[in-house]
């Protein structure tokens, strides 16, 4: 259903199961399980870690280099709008 | 399994109501996808954009005004947080990181001062633990990296920072209140 290049995106970079999935240490782990742990209502459910990377110069040309990244927590409740709604529809109501 | 749950609706029609459900769910989350790939793409780059402003080299920078920027970046996406986290590919940049680290801790103060009126008590800052630890028991991390601490924190941390100790999560309840 979500098979397009940005949900996939997405799954590479939800840290669900708590594993990292990059190469570098990025402390995926840890952010998931403090974030899970707080009582937070806007974060009900799972979440999602993106990374958008950052360059030294903002359009990135020859010379130009990965020094960084900036990191979004994201709840799927904001994510993924209506889901609710198709989980009712599919039980019949 | 799906239909097995459908016990007042003909076939027909749950399957039309799912098509149409589903479509706008697709196309719903799509448009909260490309919200947040521009907010968060917009924030990244601020980063080249003053370090070449103030002829600083990157990553070793802490923007002043991260918190007034993160705020409207998480208002626009919905994002819980956003965080910046440097690239330290070799153990001159790590070490080079942790001096900087422990120099510059203005902006968490800059950024708790976003929220004058939260309801809760801010902590004092500790000051920035000094070396690059992980979050398990913050012990020193000497392996070789490459490694990718976590610097400036939108919401702000609330107490002793380096990688800082993701106690921004207590200070993410404050902000929310603020709101």
């Amino acid at each position: 259903m979500y098979d397009n290049e940005a949900y996939a995106e997405i799954v590479n970079y939800t840290a669900l199961t708590g594993t990292p999935v990059l190469s570098t240490p990025f402390p995926l782990r840890e952010i998931t399980n403090r974030f899970l742990s707080l009582d937070i209502p806007e974060m009900d459910g799972p979440l999602s870690l993106l990374l958008q990377p950052v360059y030294s110069e903002i359009n990135p040309r020859n010379g130009s280099e990965l020094i960084a990244h900036v990191m979004a927590v994201v709840s799927w409740k904001t994510l993924f709008e209506n889901v609710s709604e198709l989980s009712l529809i599919t039980c019949g109501y | 399994m799906f239909f097995s749950f459908v016990t007042h609706l003909s076939i027909d029609v749950v399957v039309s109501k799912f098509e149409v459900a589903s479509a706008e769910v697709v196309d719903g989350s799509r448009r909260n996808y490309e919200t947040l790939l521009t907010g968060i793409h917009t924030f990244a780059t601020l980063f080249p954009s003053v370090a070449g402003e103030l002829n600083e080299t990157l990553p070793y920078l802490a923007l002043r005004d991260y918190e007034a920027f993160g705020f409207g970046a998480r208002q626009l996406t919905g994002a819980l947080c956003f965080i910046y986290v440097p690239l330290l590919t070799t153990v001159g940049m790590q070490d080079r990181w942790e001096i900087y680290a422990s120099a510059n801790q203005g902006w968490i103060a800059n950024g708790r001062s976003f929220y004058p009126d939260a309801d809760e008590p801010i902590q004092e800052s500790n000051p920035i633990i000094p070396y690059i630890h992980n979050l398990r028991d913050f012990e020193p991390d000497r392996s070789p990296g490459p490694k990718a601490p976590i610097w400036q924190s939108s919401p702000p941390p609330v107490d002793t920072v380096s990688c800082p100790a993701l106690e921004f999560l207590v200070c993410l309840k404050i902000s929310l209140k603020a709101r």
